[in-house]
């Protein structure tokens, strides 16, 4: 990476965000840059999804509007706080290594068989025995879905969403793809993947409720 | 048949060490004739940066940006009763690794100046070991009773005969609660052989007085026409219309604190679209815009605090001497 | 320090009200309250005086008079707090909330070569751009103004964000002497000196109301979550909710930024006990209707729990 700079924050102006990226890129564009990442951070305002955003372009002209539209789609058709954008400038192009070629029913089935592997590795975590006696054990595993788009105007799109309710997530994502491709952002959904495997998650919280012990793990 | 008028100095009158009415019962004080030294001008850079005794992230050389001369603070040290006892038994200089020149700064809270005697001050300086010092501070309140400014104004000169003896250069004070207190003090100080003074404006400048006094006391300090006197502005962070004028303050480093980032004297937001993403080439900087270091603060706050007080050092500098 | 107004001295460094110009005969008073060196008296004609060991040190038209403490009205949402350990300024109720949203989901931002100074809130929720204007109004006196964000689409409901915005000088001033925003432009802060109890639970409120969350499942589980992107004012509010007797979880990274890796800034999070729910709702609350409803659905759920429970 050459340079990374979050160059808008929520609370600056909506119509900052085309401004300010092009400020920067004007200064930090060199001859060596072969990419660069438009990378927003948000939160559904409903649920709070984590939700997101990236997009791959080489060219220059494009940062501005990219950035702004984005902001748009996340902001309004994500119905999501945006917390930053951040714009990454690279001396080579990565987006080829961001690759999601599952379908949606293979990561519904690696989740189903998800919830056995990460039961049989966490039952007998120190923090679980400690408050599991006699109880029932719920485990509940922060999802980590992300989404590859084909695109026009940028080399690639990749959307990103981060919750505990499958359900919820999906849907969140349906609506930013279909936003995203109607916009013209983005011309088809190319794939699906889970972002974090069984062996790096590691328990976040565990909470007791009556009879119930709730181990949230991510 | 003695005078015994309305005038006639009562037993219980508060002001009778400053008569000069005789009788059989009294002699007035005889105003003694102030002593007088030959001294020198200080030689004030035209900015000449304060720093935080407590605080190392304003000690800038230790960044290897080099200015000739600081003024240290004496009530940040008195305050701290560790740091004085360190600085006391090493020197300002080999406490602080500093080379260049230190000049003490006696501006401090009233509850400190009413504590402090000559004796107290004579052990400080010899401890401290300051190249120059300003004389001592003392309180004159627009809004108070004149004899209480009056009163102050006379213990600030008692104070400037007695450091004469001092073999350090001294630094007068112009202070007073109206022009006529400012001009009396100027005046006693030059015939006691004072050329450098030190006119604390903080609070002046806040209280929207310092636009009248300003011009007053340096065009009393031009009349003293056997006098080259300079004149340093003490607690203000932007230049001024009048030539002549020398500046310290501590803002530099306030405003770095507080994410401020300074252009041409003037602290903007870091955020602010003026300067947010204009590269600048100072020593601090190196080719950074503000936008770096908002950047930096989220992965490093010590060290975009110390980019941000150096360039906002370096700025000031720039902006008071007047380069470009 | 020792030069310009001796008034604005006591002022601002001794919480001191203004001078008393005793030409008039003395009015009959009636002590109010003691509390360690101090005493607060009420005059026959209205008012109140502070005393400190015997001296008036301030007099003042409003006073809420606690068991252990007693409240001075100030100016721009602040009280003046006089108990047995000392005085101290503290923000008011409707202050505190108010610097909660701001701390959430508003900016200080200044434009200093076009001298605007704007203290401003952008939120979705209708309702959080009408508090604002409220609590804006009762603190400061002032009317936001009042932008809408639209999307331009075709044929579809248009959904908008509102940006509420102060602009005056003194009210950036005031909100930037108290430390909620910066030094970096994106970061918060609590401003733990001026919050007392009901300070406290006001800003809380006025936090979670833009940055918070409550989730539900379909088969009865949730979560209520703080979140930020500032590390430190989530620690800062953390502390709070420990002060007033929560037991809070640790706070942790919000594992994303798999794309690209380890490059994206991360934003954090910490969750209320499901134990604390209620305690949650009933003394910190929200003011976002979605919040309110899902507190009602909590609630419910819990009120069956507990009856399963008692039914055993």
């Amino acid at each position: 990476m050459v340079s990374s700079a979050v160059i808008w924050g929520w609370g600056d102006d909506f119509k900052d965000a085309k401004a300010n990226c092009e400020k920067y890129i004007s200064s930090r564009w060199k001859e060596n840059t072969k990419e660069i990442c438009i990378y927003l951070t948000c939160r559904d305002w409903n649920e709070g999804i984590g939700l997101d955003l990236a997009a791959y372009t080489s060219d220059k002209e494009m940062v501005g509007d990219l950035a702004e539209r984005l902001l748009y789609v996340a902001a309004f058709d994500g119905n999501a706080k945006v917390y930053s954008i951040r714009l990454l400038l690279f001396d080579s192009v990565v987006s080829k290594n961001e690759v999601c070629r599952h379908s949606m029913e293979e990561v519904e089935n690696e989740l189903k068989r998800r919830e056995g592997l990460i039961a049989e590795r966490f039952i007998n975590d120190p923090e679980v025995k400690e408050v599991a006696q006699g109880k029932k054990v719920v485990f509940i595993p922060r999802i980590d879905l992300l989404c590859e788009l084909e695109s026009q105007c940028a080399n690639k799109l990749v959307v990103e969403v981060v919750h505990e309710n499958f359900k919820q997530m999906r849907e969140l994502l349906d609506s930013v793809c279909n936003a995203l491709i109607k916009e013209g952002l983005a011309t088809r959904v190319l794939g699906y993947r889970l972002g974090k495997s069984v062996e790096d998650m590691k328990v976040r919280y565990v909470d007791t409720w009556g009879n119930e012990v709730l181990v949230r793990i991510a | 048949m003695y005078y015994t008028g309305i005038t006639y100095p009562r037993s219980f009158c508060i002001l009778r060490s400053y008569c000069p009415i005789k009788n059989k019962d009294r002699t007035p004080l005889q105003i003694p004739k102030l002593n007088m030294k030959l001294m020198k001008r200080v030689g004030f850079q035209k900015f000449v940066p304060e720093i935080d005794a407590t605080d190392n992230r304003s000690w800038f050389w230790k960044n290897e940006i080099e200015l000739p001369e600081i003024f240290v603070p004496l009530y940040q040290l008195l305050g701290n009763k560790e740091i004085l006892a360190k600085a006391s038994s090493k020197g300002l200089h080999d406490y602080l690794g500093f080379n260049g020149r230190i000049f003490l700064s006696t501006v401090m809270p009233d509850e400190l100046i009413d504590k402090l005697r000559t004796e107290n001050y004579f052990q400080l300086i010899r401890d401290l070991k300051p190249d120059a010092t300003m004389i001592p501070d003392n309180y004159t309140y627009v809004d108070d009773p004149l004899f209480l400014s009056w009163s102050q104004t006379i213990r600030l000169l008692s104070f400037a005969k007695d450091f004469l003896e001092l073999n350090i250069p001294l630094i007068g004070m112009v202070k007073g609660a109206n022009l006529l207190q400012m001009q009396w003090l100027i005046q006693k100080e030059v015939e006691m052989g004072y050329v450098s003074f030190a006119m604390p404006a903080r609070e002046l400048i806040r209280d929207h007085l310092l636009g009248d006094s300003l011009p007053y006391v340096l065009r009393i300090l031009r009349d003293q026409k056997q006098v080259n006197f300079e004149l340093l502005l003490y607690g203000i962070g932007h230049k001024l219309k009048y030539r002549q004028l020398s500046y310290s303050n501590l803002s530099w480093f306030l405003e770095a604190k507080h994410g401020s980032y300074f252009k041409n004297g003037v602290p903007y937001l870091l955020s602010d679209p003026e300067v947010r993403f204009k590269e600048c080439n100072c020593e601090a900087c190196r080719g950074r815009m503000p936008q770096d270091i908002i950047d930096l603060w989220l992965r490093d706050k010590e060290q975009a605090l110390t980019i941000l007080a150096l360039h906002n050092l370096l700025d000031m500098k720039r902006t008071l001497a007047g380069e470009k | 320090m020792g030069g310009g107004l001796r008034r604005r001295q006591y002022e601002n460094r001794f919480f001191q009200g203004k001078e008393v110009y005793k030409g008039e005969e003395a009015e009959a008073f009636e002590i109010v309250k003691k509390l360690g060196k101090y005493e607060i008296r009420r005059a026959e004609k209205g008012g109140y005086e502070l005393l400190k060991n015997g001296e008036v040190v301030g007099i003042f038209s409003e006073a809420k008079v606690e068991e252990n403490r007693v409240l001075f009205k100030l100016s721009y949402g602040m009280n003046l707090e006089v108990s047995e350990i000392g005085i101290r300024e503290v923000l008011s109720p409707e202050k505190a909330e108010l610097c909660g949203l701001i701390a959430a989901d508003g900016s200080l931002p200044q434009r200093r070569g076009k001298k605007i100074y704007e203290a401003q809130l952008t939120s979705k929720d209708k309702e959080l751009a009408e508090i604002y204007t409220n609590l804006s109004e009762k603190v400061y006196d002032i009317t936001p103004h009042h932008y809408l964000y639209y999307k331009k689409t075709k044929g579809e409901r248009k959904r908008a964000y509102h940006r509420m915005s102060i602009y005056s000088k003194e009210v950036v001033e005031d909100l930037r002497s108290l430390e909620l925003k910066g030094p970096d432009p994106y970061e918060f802060h609590v401003p733990l000196k001026y919050l007392d109890e009901e300070g406290k639970r006001a800003f809380l409120k006025g936090f979670f109301s833009g940055d918070g969350s409550v989730s539900l499942s379909e088969g009865g589980g949730r979560a209520i979550y703080f979140y930020s992107d500032c590390k430190e004012g989530l620690e800062e509010l953390r502390s709070i909710l420990i002060d007033l007797g929560f037991h809070p979880g640790k706070i942790c990274i919000d594992d994303r930024g798999t794309i690209p890796k380890k490059y994206s800034g991360p934003t954090y999070e910490f969750s209320i006990s499901e134990k604390e729910h209620i305690k949650f709702i009933d003394e910190i609350g929200s003011e976002r209707e979605e919040h309110k409803l899902k507190f009602q659905r909590i609630k419910s759920i819990n009120g069956k729990k507990g009856g399963e429970k008692n039914g055993e």
